[in-house]
């Protein structure tokens, strides 16, 4: 791993933080997936912390985000709203979007995080236009769209690649390849070249990065964000990773072998990043137990008033007053 | 007085010049003036910042319209003819209708799809049909049927002030229709209907460019003592079931009128509201035309033949009055 200028200790320990807790909240979602406690599917990223850990690391709060059906991570690493996922994934009227949404469905349009969205592909045209809403209103910031390998195959990515690059618009697509779309690997859907070759061919400057080490992310991100805002253009990131668990809590992981799986583990981005503030003697093993302990502490705090929340819901009427556009009360945060 | 297309174009332009948040985008809006002629002249005033030209990928500018509305444009989309709302759909139905009740009302859609409708111009199956069934069953979207220049340009300024996306229907067999169309701005409320004829005997509900057709057929129908009540519903979600429920209740007799086919039409629906909630009243069978169940055929005579006439109208109106329960 090679260490970044100009980012404090201080930082660093905030960066092994969140990765570690966004592992600690979806290792606990695949708990509760096992004892069926949660309604509905959800999608983790076990594998994937450095790449949204990194990318959110550079977003400031001039900054939007849109990510996908796997967005955890990205939701709390541009939030830290761990209390307000855990009471969403039980559905209680106290998570982010008071149990409306649910897992796929994260937003906070207050932190920038315009929310997740269930529809492979269909957060990039959102990203687009907020990007055109920025541009319209001469405001600071980029727009960080993140979808999938399978999502760079969808034809509203390929629209949307277009007319960022014909009305020069402050986009950041982001590709975290995680080779797997559901159970089709992205060696043999990308015909013929890579995500981020594909960028080329509308104009977009682009990148391919080592999704695992989140010093790479981070720096790739700094720069790339940099170019948006100096030549007014969209650039093309691809962070290659992987996915360890499997699409969704159904998925029996037929299609690929463990054979495959080791080298990948070899790599683990937290894994990796602690080593390196280690041997940087930034933190030492004492001190990473102490935050990994942190960090399961506070998810699992979060869960337990979530837990404990279970059954209170949105009142109906109000869920109604919502979908019919006539609810004029405010968002209520759990104290 | 002015043109159905003119009211368009005026109520976009009143609205461009109060609320700066407010754009055009879509294919060939700018320079053309949109594909029928309802943007024009908008470039020319508001320049390319607020009216966009864009690329035939009706997908991603409709998903970025949502984006753009979400972060607080009030942008209209032009889809160049409303049978291109299905490369429209994924924006529509997945986002811009769901996302204020996903995020919990954290983000509203404040977004206009104007689009042309309607067979009667020889545009064949693929640029004459009336999509509003495709939408009807998506909450969260609203729907508007302009019937003349008044209320097309009432209802323009009513949509982009809006706070939810707002699908707005222009007939194309209108756009020539002249009308009285008051100056500056007026809006009409979305989710009310209007009697556009007052009548005794019969209530005919109808919408869009059926209305001139009821209109014509209850003018013939006054001849030989019929009175029959029109009621233009503009808007087809939300749906103002009071003013049917009320001329129900006073004529007991009820014809449907629409373009789209009968089958999964919204007569379906409306005659299903009128026998929940006014089935005593009734003194006939409610009857519902709508067009033949196969797509707009391209050749004159068939066309015209597959949508409801004022003929037919006036026959089924006809065989009501002389029907009991």
């Amino acid at each position: 791993m090679e260490s970044i200028g100009n980012i404090t200790a201080g930082s660093e320990k905030t960066i092994l933080r969140t990765m570690l807790t966004s592992r600690a909240f979806e290792e606990e979602i695949c708990r509760l997936n096992d004892i069926h406690a949660l309604h509905g599917t959800n999608h983790v990223a076990i594998g994937q912390e450095a790449g949204h850990t990194g990318l959110c690391f550079v977003l400031n709060e001039d900054d939007w985000i849109i990510a996908t059906h796997r967005g955890h991570g990205f939701y709390l690493a541009r939030t830290g709203d761990v209390e307000g996922m855990a009471h969403e994934m039980y559905g209680t009227k106290y998570g982010m979007c008071k149990g409306l949404g649910g897992s796929m469905h994260f937003s906070d349009m207050a932190n920038h995080y315009i929310c997740s969205t269930g529809i492979v592909g269909a957060g990039v045209p959102i990203a687009l236009g907020a990007a055109m809403n920025l541009k319209y209103f001469n405001k600071k910031g980029i727009v960080a769209a993140a979808f999938g390998d399978g999502a760079s195959n969808q034809g509203m990515v390929f629209e949307s690649m277009n007319i960022a690059s014909m009305r020069g618009l402050p986009l950041l697509f982001y590709c975290e390849n995680n080779q797997y779309a559901v159970s089709s690997p992205s060696s043999r859907f990308i015909a013929n070249t890579t995500a981020a070759k594909r960028a080329e061919g509308f104009g977009i400057a682009s990148a391919v990065i080592d999704g695992n080490d989140v010093n790479e992310v981070i720096s790739a991100c700094l720069k790339a964000k940099e170019y948006i805002l100096k030549e007014q253009k969209p650039f093309y990131m691809e962070a290659v990773t992987y996915r360890y668990a499997g699409h969704s809590r159904s998925d029996r992981l037929v299609y690929r072998t463990k054979d495959e799986e080791a080298p990948w583990r070899e790599k683990d981005p937290i894994s990796l990043y602690e080593k390196y503030l280690i041997e940087r003697g930034v933190i030492d093993e004492p001190e990473a137990q102490g935050i990994r302990k942190e960090a399961f502490e506070r998810v699992h705090k979060a869960y337990l008033s979530a837990k404990a929340s279970e059954n209170e819901h949105i009142d109906y009427e109000q869920a109604v007053a919502i979908g019919e556009g006539t609810w004029e009360g405010k968002y209520e945060k759990l104290s | 007085m002015k043109s159905y297309l003119e009211a368009i174009n005026e109520g976009i332009r009143l609205e461009m010049r109060r609320d700066e948040r407010v754009c055009v985008l879509g294919e060939d809006v700018g320079v053309y003036g949109g594909g029928a002629g309802a943007t024009r002249g908008l470039i020319e005033e508001f320049t390319e910042r607020r009216v966009m030209d864009m690329p035939i990928s009706e997908t991603a500018f409709t998903g970025a319209a949502v984006g753009a509305a979400m972060l607080g444009m009030r942008p209209i989309v032009e889809i160049m003819f409303s049978d291109f709302l299905t490369l429209a759909a994924d924006p529509l139905i997945n986002h811009a209708a769901k996302m204020p009740f996903m995020s919990a009302g954290q983000t509203s859609v404040p977004l206009v799809v104007m689009t042309p409708m309607g067979s009667g111009t020889g545009a064949a199956a693929q640029h004459s049909q009336s999509p509003e069934m495709m939408f009807m069953n998506t909450p969260g979207i609203k729907i508007v049927t302009p019937s003349n220049p008044y209320n097309a340009k009432g209802l323009m300024i009513s949509a982009i002030r809006d706070e939810g996306p707002v699908i707005y229907l222009e007939h194309k067999g209108l756009y020539n229709m002249k009308g009285e169309v008051p100056e500056g701005e007026y809006t009409l409320p979305i989710g009310k209907a209007s009697v556009i004829r007052p009548g005794e005997d019969i209530t005919i509900i109808t919408y869009s460019a059926m209305a001139k057709e009821c209109l014509a057929a209850a003018r013939e129908l006054s001849e030989i003592r019929i009175s029959a009540e029109v009621i233009d519903l503009m808007s087809l979600k939300p749906l103002d079931e009071e003013t049917l429920i009320e001329s129900v209740k006073k004529t007991g007799r009820v014809l449907i009128v629409h373009e789209a086919p009968a089958l999964g039409g919204f007569g379906g629906y409306i005659a299903g509201v009128i026998a929940q909630r006014a089935f005593k009243y009734l003194k006939a069978p409610i009857k519902c035309l709508g067009g033949e169940n196969i797509p707009i055929a391209y050749n004159a005579v068939i066309e015209r033949m597959q949508i409801p006439g004022k003929e037919k109208i006036i026959k089924t109106a006809e065989e009501i009055l002389n029907e009991e329960v």
